[in-house]
């Protein structure tokens, strides 16, 4: 698999990436499969970090994500390079479909935490349009957290993995790892500072 | 800075970072098999008289009539998820990694799940066939190297291939593929394009 993201876009904010999704959504626009896979290895990271912030099971959410490019790849004659950037542009769809896969679940299973997640703050971050350097530093820090978990300890990553991917709570890592709470809790918060400050020189980097 | 300088527990929960640590956190293989679906998919989808991919054609040629009676290729337009997935992540399935040594490298995957004989072949950044070429998929064990079948790929380089094909859990030592005449070849003549052996992820 390619890097996630652009790589440049740290670097130039996100001008010629623009310039690039938009020449592959107008690859797309005339069926070409090449730019489609390009745009996803592009995009992909980012697309499913904002998917999996609304929609928290992974099958699910890699469900919301193949419909999202799919959505792209049937309407990438619709977008319009005057108005938006392509990130932004697929951005705003990722954020549409994956409320919409919330909504469905929520109505399919009349879950009380979905309802929850739905009156809650996130619902607010992700909504409304994001500007095109939301989008290109949601890529760029997609791919940064994604290098940074490969140089973690591998019993802090596997730790963040029982987390994250497993949803285990930390006493239930601890006991399936029969090593102390107090272990397991520090691995966390050690990972989970070396990831901030990797973003955090994003974070502070000057508009 | 120390752990007790900055607690990220002590914020509270940050949404952002977790969900940016959940997507990277997401293994390669589901990657590559939801753009594989993509991909498929978006083969489907072209309009008549945009070029086709000549993979969607199932090609079945080139295999060896005793394997025939038991080997099933399926190449769908839209896969039963929960099937694909079984597939892929079943107690029972090994997985075969394929590589080449050229840059910009293919990238393969075989998985084979033991339990239903059922075997998932995911490739992308294959290179483009020449006319009258065809990718061959081979099973290779001590004595044999038995034809999983040919394939083509989409414009973009991808193929997906699924098989049914029952072959002793303990006889596999390689799974490769080569590119060779349209319809195939009872055993491999030309270039080796990836291969892997058993056990060597």
């Amino acid at each position: 698999m390619n890097p996630t993201g652009p790589s440049d876009a740290y670097s130039n904010r996100g001008g010629e990436q623009a310039s690039g999704d938009a020449e592959l959504l107008v690859r797309m626009s005339r069926g070409d499969e090449r730019a489609l896979g390009s745009f996803y290895d592009r995009w992909e990271g980012a697309v499913r970090a904002i998917v999996l912030r609304v929609v928290h099971e992974p099958a699910e959410a890699d469900d919301v994500v193949e419909e999202v490019f799919w959505q792209a790849w049937r309407q990438a004659g619709r977008f319009e390079a005057g108005r938006a950037s392509g990130g932004t542009w697929l951005l705003t769809i990722a954020r549409s479909r994956a409320l919409d896969r919330l909504r469905a679940l929520k109505r399919s299973r009349e879950d009380a935490g979905l309802d929850a997640l739905l009156d809650s703050g996130s619902e607010l971050a992700i909504h409304g349009t994001p500007d095109p350097l939301e989008a290109a530093m949601l890529a760029e820090r997609a791919r940064v957290v994604r290098d940074a978990l490969a140089t973690l300890p591998a019993d802090q990553r596997a730790t963040l993995e029982l987390a994250y991917l497993e949803g285990l709570s930390q006493s239930e890592i601890a006991e399936r790892t029969r090593e102390p709470l107090g272990t397991i809790k520090t691995r966390m918060r050690l990972a989970m500072i070396k990831l901030r400050e990797r973003l955090g020189v994003l974070r502070e980097e000057p508009a | 800075m120390t752990p007790n300088e900055m607690d990220p527990m002590d914020d509270g929960p940050d949404p952002e970072l977790e969900s940016l640590v959940r997507a990277a956190l997401t293994p390669d293989v589901q990657r590559d098999a939801t753009r594989a679906r993509l991909m498929m998919r978006a083969s489907a989808s072209k309009p008549a008289g945009a070029p086709r991919p000549a993979w969607r054609s199932r090609a079945i040629t080139g295999l060896s009539l005793a394997l025939a009676a038991s080997l099933v290729l399926l190449v769908r337009a839209k896969l039963d998820r929960d099937q694909f997935v079984a597939a892929l992540t079943g107690p029972k399935v090994t997985v075969v990694g394929l590589t080449s040594g050229a840059t910009n490298t293919p990238r393969a995957l075989m998985f084979w799940d033991k339990a239903t004989n059922k075997w998932t072949f995911i490739a992308h950044s294959m290179p483009a066939l020449g006319a009258g070429r065809t990718y061959q998929l081979w099973l290779v064990t001590a004595g044999q190297k038995i034809s999983a079948g040919t394939f083509t790929v989409t414009a973009g380089g991808d193929a997906l291939v699924q098989a049914v094909y029952a072959l002793d859990p303990n006889a596999l030592k390689a799974v490769a593929v080569t590119e060779e005449p349209a319809g195939g070849v009872p055993q491999p003549t030309g270039a080796m394009v990836v291969v892997g052996t058993v056990g060597a992820q």
